[in-house]
């Protein structure tokens, strides 16, 4: 029986011209917007291809072991397509370079427009959060009560079945329905993916897909309960839109308001008192000063050009200048890189003292399932904030062990870190070669005689330990979103509970 | 005859549970604001006064020497956090720009959070809560009547069908007045009572906005009352919200997507490197022509150095200035297409009121391009009065100053600026409201016309409306 009265409720839906135009702009929605994402993730992609090969080229045509940046670029990840997360807030790529503190991801090859930061935050989960729910509550609001107003309800409570089963006839109807409605374009754009990116379809991208949509039939559930349960509170359809549309308008726009102002205020004084030694470490990092027997400013040189601390280095001068540099890169290694580890140490914890609230918006006034269901999927996903601190830690653990190679294999420390075309020449060894410097008179002559009598230092780049982007897992989800599963299912057996409550002591006449 | 129709429908608009519930939701709301604005504005001066005086504190310790300066220290403009961000903030641009002293290149110092998140200002709760709660009043003013037979005891009491509609505008209007002055006034009076920051023109640019509010509001009761018209009432909502949602959700998000692809910017590192191959192209062609007085600092008197990488840093600028140019017409572009929507009209007229985003940022550039043209200009004055200076104005004169020390010189003067507090200035100067208003003359121009259309059309409709 309880079947044929959800195909009855299903049919019903069918009929009434409002839900045929919400199903019309939720589709028209999901096309539009499932299109937005698929082109911005090809531009992603497409991104993600320049920097690879930009980095890899980079990486090639180092001339000396200065030049080495084996960076850390994220790929985009599929299910990006249906939840954005933190996908535009962070840059996709980190430098490794020697000797600089690894904060925070930049951006290469995307664009950016200096002046102004915008992200739309148009995805699957707005659509379903923001109108989704707002096309639940509009075929929800008035299942009951206007049954009530046009008589029918009388008619049907004579048949001989239970309240509870009436009940649930209008929740499993409208449950199945928008769960139909929801579920068909999300099953077709998976066919769409796998037409355009069969290859990129990985077991994390399956197990984000199928948990997403067992999270969105949740929320689903959540709403169309909140949909019945205002019908049954208020006797009149009109003050029942009234409260839906209110109820609607606080949970996508007002609560999410008002959390951005308490967030501000919540306490937040262990990241405050990690800040002020931030503070410290950071400003003893910028005074960090050399002994002038290092301060190589003093010195003689035939070349030396530098893009960053002693990164993308090339020097060429006398015995002293070139020992002077190796000792510098011994000294910064030795006193400079723990004040580096240190500042990366605390800034990684300072950003999580004062991000630690980001993510639990959904404990803000009464579980809104909007919240719930948008930090779950940024989990899901794998681009919660969680994530993006792990692609720093893995970006500096690249940085580490390059620098631990450096030093185990010696070139750290030696002229091949910043050779100008021969690491084994000095420039005491010049005359042996027949260059008397007296008689250069251009940088021409200069380039000539290294070209012609010194042999080029052949760089050859080095087996590192390059990042390994995480995949998702079940196993590694499923620990963080069992707070938000049981948060969802208890809202949902709280209202059946409260539903079928007010149910049995509801007036039909 | 009118006065009573008009009286009547007010009354009942009053008495209906909708007015209620968001009378509350919007007396909450403007409170709320009003608190959070008040907080959030003392906090930001808190940090902006902190901040200043760092800044002050590093520009007076650190680049006294004026060598220092042209090479590693900038000038940097702050705005000044005020009563204005209670009715719009400053959302994805900067508010802080710098630039180089030498060469006028402007950057975000600090900058905003990002565009699209809601915030609790008065421009969200009017642009939103107040467009959505007149929508939901008007979208079945007259369908509700006809149903209960109103319409037609209306028609034959000798009211024109203008009228009927005319009232029904006007009421819902009045009912929006009623419940934003009270609760607007309750809000500027919290805030004001919190930061003690009050001014005349504050409220009279508050009562601006109010009143500027209504060519919006009236778009959205015209359309409501033009869905009502609709001969399938029960599907009012949702014709009703759509167009809610699509006028001020979707149309302002798509924008930008849209504007990027008509504007497209090419990527980060390749605008970067139009920068750094502007400024090699300089020094490719030094260096080929003048080799070691250009490459090498033992020759610095002759100037050739200098005036070499001076060159470059001023092509390194002005290509800077052509990049700028794409990123703005960009900005442009997603501006012109959000004005589909009444809602991002509006929000661009309250940005001029308020002196906000886009309107302010280019304001900010041109104060920033004469500040530091006179600082430029004062610093080389300075300098010409310094024995001890060859006058060679680069940025890499610091750099190479050690080539010369030995024999007492400088390549530019060391001495300290006599005036670093200019070098940190929140200095503002605003337009006259006169001025203001001759520049959105022309929106709200084109919002009254819209309105008047829209009026214009609901009549004619009317008057073949069947009210059996």
């Amino acid at each position: 029986m309880l079947k044929l009265f959800i195909i009855h409720e299903m049919k019903s839906l069918l009929k009434t011209r409002k839900v045929i135009w919400s199903l019309l702009l939720f589709l028209t929605l999901f096309s539009i917007f499932f299109y937005i994402r698929l082109d911005d993730f090809q531009k992603r992609m497409n991104n993600y291809i320049q920097d690879v090969e930009q980095t890899e080229k980079q990486l090639s045509e180092a001339t000396n072991y200065s030049f080495l940046n084996p960076r850390a670029i994220r790929k985009p990840k599929l299910f990006s397509i249906y939840h954005e997360g933190n996908t535009h807030t962070y840059g996709n790529v980190i430098n490794v370079e020697f000797f600089e503190p690894i904060l925070e991801s930049a951006l290469m090859n995307t664009e950016y427009n200096l002046y102004f930061k915008d992200y739309p935050q148009i995805d699957i989960t707005y659509l379903v959060t923001f109108f989704l729910s707002l096309f639940i509550l509009l075929i929800s609001y008035d299942c009951i009560n206007r049954e009530k107003a046009n008589g029918t309800l009388r008619i049907v409570m004579t048949w001989p079945f239970k309240r509870n089963l009436y009940l649930l006839k209008k929740l499993i109807g409208i449950f199945t329905f928008v769960s139909l409605v929801f579920s068909l374009p999300y099953f077709l754009s998976f066919i769409a993916l796998i037409i355009l990116y069969g290859s990129m379809i990985s077991s994390g991208f399956i197990t984000s897909y199928i948990v997403y949509w067992i999270m969105v039939l949740l929320y689903i559930m959540i709403i169309s309960c909140i949909g019945v349960l205002i019908s049954i509170l208020t006797h009149k359809p009109g003050k029942s839109l009234v409260l839906a549309l209110f109820l609607w308008t606080f949970f996508c726009i007002i609560n999410p308001v008002l959390w951005r102002f308490v967030h501000d205020y919540l306490p937040r004084k262990q990241a405050e008192k990690i800040h002020k030694e931030l503070d410290v470490v950071t400003e003893n990092l910028f005074s960090f000063n050399y002994p002038d027997s290092l301060n190589l400013n003093n010195m003689s040189h035939y070349n030396w050009n530098s893009n960053g601390k002693n990164a993308y280095v090339t020097v060429f001068g006398p015995s002293s200048t070139m020992k002077a540099h190796r000792e510098y890169n011994r000294f910064t290694m030795k006193n400079y890189m723990p004040l580096v580890f240190k500042r990366e140490e605390l800034y990684t914890l300072y950003d999580k003292a004062n991000k630690r609230y980001n993510e639990y918006s959904h404990y803000f006034m009464f579980f809104n399932p909007n919240e719930v269901l948008d930090n779950t999927a940024s989990i899901i996903g794998g681009s919660s904030q969680a994530d993006q601190n792990q692609f720093i830690e893995d970006a500096r653990s690249v940085r580490n062990s390059f620098l631990d190679q450096g030093v185990r294999d010696g070139w750290l420390y030696s002229n091949e870190y910043f050779a100008w075309y021969d690491a084994n020449i000095e420039a005491d060894d010049l005359p042996k070669l027949g260059l008397d410097l007296q008689s250069i008179t251009s940088w021409d002559q200069f380039y000539v005689f290294m070209e012609t009598k010194v042999g080029f230092y052949k760089m050859k780049v080095p087996q590192m330990k390059r990042y390994q982007q995480r995949e998702v897992q079940l196993t590694e989800i499923f620990p963080k979103i069992i707070s938000s599963l049981i948060i969802m299912i208890t809202l949902i057996c709280g209202l059946l509970y409260f539903l079928k409550i007010k149910f049995d002591a509801y007036d039909i006449r | 005859m009118f006065k009573s129709l008009f009286y009547k429908d007010l009354m009942l608009l009053i008495k209906d549970f909708k007015f209620q519930v968001f009378f509350i939701i919007l007396m909450i709301l403007f409170i709320l604001s009003g608190i959070a604005s008040a907080n959030q504005v003392k906090k930001q001066q808190k940090e902006y006064h902190e901040e200043i005086n760092s800044e002050m504190k590093y520009a007076q310790n650190n680049s006294g020497r004026m060598m220092y300066l042209i090479a590693n220290q900038g000038i940097k403009y702050y705005h000044t956090p005020g009563i204005s961000d209670m009715v719009l903030e400053t959302k994805g641009f900067p508010t802080a720009l710098g630039t180089n002293i030498l060469h006028f290149n402007p950057y975000a110092y600090k900058r905003t959070a990002e565009g699209y998140s809601f915030s609790l200002n008065w421009l969200f709760i009017l642009g939103l809560i107040g467009s959505l709660m007149v929508l939901i009043f008007s979208f079945d003013s007259l369908s509700e009547e006809k149903i209960n037979g109103m319409l037609k005891l209306q028609t034959v009491s000798g009211l024109s069908r203008s009228q009927i509609v005319f009232s029904k505008f006007l009421s819902i209007l009045t009912l929006y007045l009623l419940a934003i002055i009270p609760a607007g006034t309750v809000s500027l009076l919290l805030f004001s009572g919190m930061t003690g920051l009050f001014s005349f023109l504050f409220l009279v640019k508050t009562v601006l906005f109010i009143l500027l509010s209504i060519p919006l509001i009236s778009f959205f009761i015209l359309i409501g009352i033009w869905i009502s018209l609709s001969r399938h009432h029960m599907s009012n909502i949702v014709i009703a919200l759509s167009f809610w949602l699509i006028f001020i959700i979707i149309i302002p998000q798509l924008a930008s997507i849209v504007g990027k692809k008509i504007s497209p910017i090419a990527s980060h590192k390749e605008m970067n490197q139009r920068i750094q191959d502007a400024a090699s192209k300089v020094h490719e062609e030094y260096y080929k022509k003048y080799t070691f007085d250009f490459g090498g600092n033992g020759t610095l008197e002759k100037g050739i150095r200098s005036k070499g990488f001076d060159a470059a840093d001023a092509a390194r600028a002005k290509q800077a200035g052509l990049n700028r140019e794409i990123y703005f017409k960009q900005i442009e572009t997603i501006e012109k297409i959000s004005f589909l929507s009444p809602y991002s009209i509006f929000k661009h007229i309250t940005e001029i009121i308020f002196d906000k985003n886009f309107y302010r940022m280019k304001k900010d550039i041109d104060h920033l391009q004469i500040l530091q043209q006179a600082i430029k200009d004062e610093i080389l004055e300075e300098d010409k009065k310094d024995p001890a200076s060859m006058h060679l104005c680069y940025a890499y004169a610091e750099g190479d100053k050690y080539a010369v020390m030995n024999r007492g010189i400088t390549p530019f003067s060391d001495k300290p600026y006599p005036h670093p507090e200019k070098l940190i200035n929140t200095d503002f100067q605003e337009e006259s409201l006169l001025d203001k208003l001759q520049q959105i003359s022309l929106w709200l121009f084109a919002m009254i016309m819209i309105d008047i259309l829209l009026l214009g059309t609901i009549n004619m409709i009317f008057r073949k409306y069947d009210i059996r």
